[in-house]
């Protein structure tokens, strides 16, 4: 299956890019192993975005599926699909 | 004028002038009202409440219009350059506590003074130019009608001064002409817009303030701790998403949580190309408008831009870089997806010296009333179609000139709904109290839907994003909504009290305590910042009590619009009106207000060193 995952702002630098598409031999991934693939892939700069000192995902960070809050589905343990769009966005301060 | 001995983290002086007289003087705070009410909108709030009786309305010459730095100002905590406006606002005809950035309160500081308490009314047009402890009123005939950006320019010709030897804040048009929703607005497209203080301004025909850069130097009590405090903002500073990029990565970030205004909320999906919505990224708008960094006071955020149009209609224009809520109010919300336009509407608005997201609700609502038929060509002299860059570009200046139907939309949105009928009121996004929220599509945050309503200023008073806490889902947690909202209540008052800029103090109270121990030598307290925060807010809703709001619970609801239900994206079919009596009952109890009309109770304003104000209340 191949999703898109969008990224903002300091994780741009972190990944060097907006936006990518990810492929996988799975039918359906959850949302935190996505999170550790991205892990591996980018290294420590994507884990000091994602995580705080504890190991837990920053609670400013929104993760959005397709529109929708994963806060409001199964959080981390949401499943993601083939063509599911993924967006990590940080804390919006309006102004 | 009384001496005194000068406070540390105060200039020691405030400036009153009395237009109608043309008298200027200058008065002192002891260090106990100081203490107790400390800068910008504390002081503000205070001064308001004092001279300010109910019978007069905001346009009277009896009304003040103050302009205020904090004890934090002119140092070199980040971004402590602006200034808070507090007045009677003709939007809500209650107070208003609005802030800008840039040099202006810094600049004042160095002058000389804390701030500025205007009173009065000139017969002609003026403006106050403050150089080195001299204030004198000038002649403003030259600047009447012009733009905001004009009349700073032609100021500091006058004075053959260039950009960082002088601050200037002014009015436009729309302020001259006593638009409900101008702003006063500084150093060129900062602006302190909310509940319409360009107007108060304009009705005492003050064009501008001059004040130069002074020679003062400020008294810092212990200079090795303030700078160990600015440090450690830094250090956080630059793990902030606005550090590179300001607010530019909103917009999109926006798009994708489905957060943005769309069309007057007629829709919460904003149907824009992939292309045309990479126009709107950070990296295309600064390389394409040349933007260049043009920091506030001591700000090492990449935010505040100057930038340019180099082609095409609008070439030629050199404007400060749009924050997140004009390119939102130019854009989705008026049905364009065009960045270019976006950004010549974001500039049309701060030179006419209107607030952005008033202004960009008024447009909205207009064309919605448009596409429904409810008002036609003939009603308002133009094609207000979706979209339309034109019609809304002369529709603005309409507004700002109070010309033709323009001068009906210049009492806001919710007196211009009210005037034309029910289904145009139906369409109309308010709160009960008279102003318009923030460019945000609200339905999805709840927090901001709720502290909007429940403000005393015309304006958000809480911002749980900025304070690091969890984005609570609305529909799940709607009292714990409440308890936040309450919980923080006194923050962002106490901060702009000091009047810094929350991008980088992020109403973080241990160290803004810190800071103001540092430059007073007080021994200041969280707690005691606390309480100073919510003694501004309760004096500001006593004020408002006293002032016509004898129940304040009846206006604290959004219109039928603003509280609607999403017919479309991740909150479809999600109704916030379900929970708001309960939302509102556990907010009073929290705060200390009387559940069934929203006052103060008296136990709750002695416990702040309000005892003074409880008979104007009970």
């Amino acid at each position: 299956m191949e999703i898109e995952v969008k990224y903002f702002t300091m994780l741009r630098e972190v990944t060097g890019k907006k936006r990518e598409v990810l492929a996988f031999p799975d039918k359906v991934i959850s949302l935190e192993v996505i999170i550790k693939m991205l892990e591996e892939k980018y290294g420590k700069a994507f884990s000091k975005y994602i995580y705080n000192r504890e190991k837990q995902v920053r609670n400013y960070l929104v993760f959005m599926l397709n529109n929708t809050n994963t806060l409001s589905l199964d959080r981390f343990e949401t499943k993601i699909k083939d063509g599911d769009i993924l967006s990590i966005i940080p804390p919006i301060s309006g102004g | 004028m009384k001496s005194m001995t000068r406070l540390c983290g105060y200039a020691g002086k405030f400036l009153r002038v009395d237009l109608t007289n043309e008298r200027i003087s200058e008065e002192t705070f002891g260090e106990a009202i100081l203490r107790k009410y400390l800068g910008g909108t504390g002081i503000g709030a205070k001064i308001l409440y004092e001279e300010v009786p109910p019978e007069v309305e905001w346009a009277d010459p009896k009304n003040r219009l103050i302009l205020a730095s904090g004890p934090l100002g002119g140092t070199e905590i980040p971004g402590s350059g602006g200034f808070s406006v507090v007045t009677k606002g003709p939007l809500t005809n209650g107070a208003t506590s609005t802030q800008a950035n840039g040099f202006f309160g810094a600049f004042l500081k160095f002058t000389g003074f804390d701030g500025i308490i205007l009173h009065g009314a000139s017969k002609e047009w003026v403006y106050l130019y403050i150089n080195n402890e001299i204030a004198e009123l000038r002649d403003a005939s030259n600047l009447f009608g012009k733009g905001t950006y004009e009349t700073e320019n032609l100021i500091k010709q006058e004075h053959e001064l260039k950009e960082r030897q002088m601050s200037v804040v002014c009015i436009g048009p729309a302020g001259e002409n006593l638009v409900r929703f101008s702003g006063i607005f500084a150093d060129k497209g900062h602006s302190a817009s909310h509940n319409g203080p360009g107007a108060v301004m304009g009705s005492k025909k003050l064009k501008g303030i001059a004040v130069t850069r002074g020679k003062s130097s400020l008294n810092i009590s212990d200079k090795k701790n303030l700078k160990v405090v600015s440090k450690q903002i830094l250090e956080k500073i630059k793990t902030y998403p606005t550090y590179k990029e300001g607010t530019l990565y909103v917009l999109p970030a926006l798009k994708e949580k489905c957060w943005l205004p769309v069309k007057n909320y007629t829709t919460m999906i904003w149907p824009i190309k992939q292309d045309d919505l990479d126009k709107y990224e950070s990296d295309y708008i600064r390389k394409y408008f040349n933007a260049k960094r043009n920091p506030c006071w001591a700000c090492p955020q990449n935010h505040v831009e100057i930038a340019s149009i180099t082609e095409g209609p609008y070439k030629g224009l050199v404007f400060d870089m749009p924050e997140y809520e004009q390119l939102a109010a130019w854009s989705s919300n008026i049905g364009n997806t065009d960045v270019t336009s976006t950004i010549f509407l974001s500039y049309l608005v701060d030179n006419l010296g209107l607030d952005t997201n008033e202004a960009g609700w008024t447009i909205s609502w207009l064309m919605e009333c448009y596409e429904k038929n409810i008002l036609t060509k003939e009603d308002i002299g133009l094609e207000m179609s979706w979209g339309n860059i034109e019609a809304t570009s002369k529709m603005l200046k309409m507004i700002s000139h109070r010309e033709g139907f323009g001068n009906r939309l210049a009492e806001g949105v919710k007196r211009a709904a009210q005037q034309i009928g029910e289904e145009a009121l139906k369409c109309a996004i308010y709160t009960e109290k008279g102003n318009t929220p923030r460019t945000h599509d609200h339905r999805f945050r709840w927090c901001e839907m709720f502290d909007t309503c429940v403000s005393n200023t015309g304006t958000i008073e809480v911002h749980l994003a900025d304070f690091g806490m969890t984005e609570l889902s609305g529909p799940s947690h709607p009292i714990e909504i409440s308890t936040a909202v309450a919980d923080t209540k006194g923050w962002m008052s106490f901060e702009d009290s000091m009047v810094v800029c929350r991008f980088n103090t992020k109403s973080d109270l241990t160290t803004l305590a810190l800071a103001v121990s540092a430059v007073t030598g007080w021994d200041f307290t969280v707690e005691e910042a606390n309480t100073a925060g919510l003694r501004i807010v309760n004096l500001l809703r006593t004020f408002n009590i006293k002032h016509g709001m004898s129940n304040p619970r009846s206006f604290e609801y959004p219109s039928a619009r603003y509280g609607s239900i999403p017919i479309d994206g991740p909150w479809k079919g999600k109704n916030i009106m379900l929970f708001w009596d309960s939302m509102l009952d556990n907010y009073y109890k929290k705060l200390g207000w009387d559940i069934k009309t929203g006052k103060p109770l008296p136990e709750t304003l002695i416990k702040l060193d309000l005892n003074n104000i409880i008979n104007d209340i009970w």
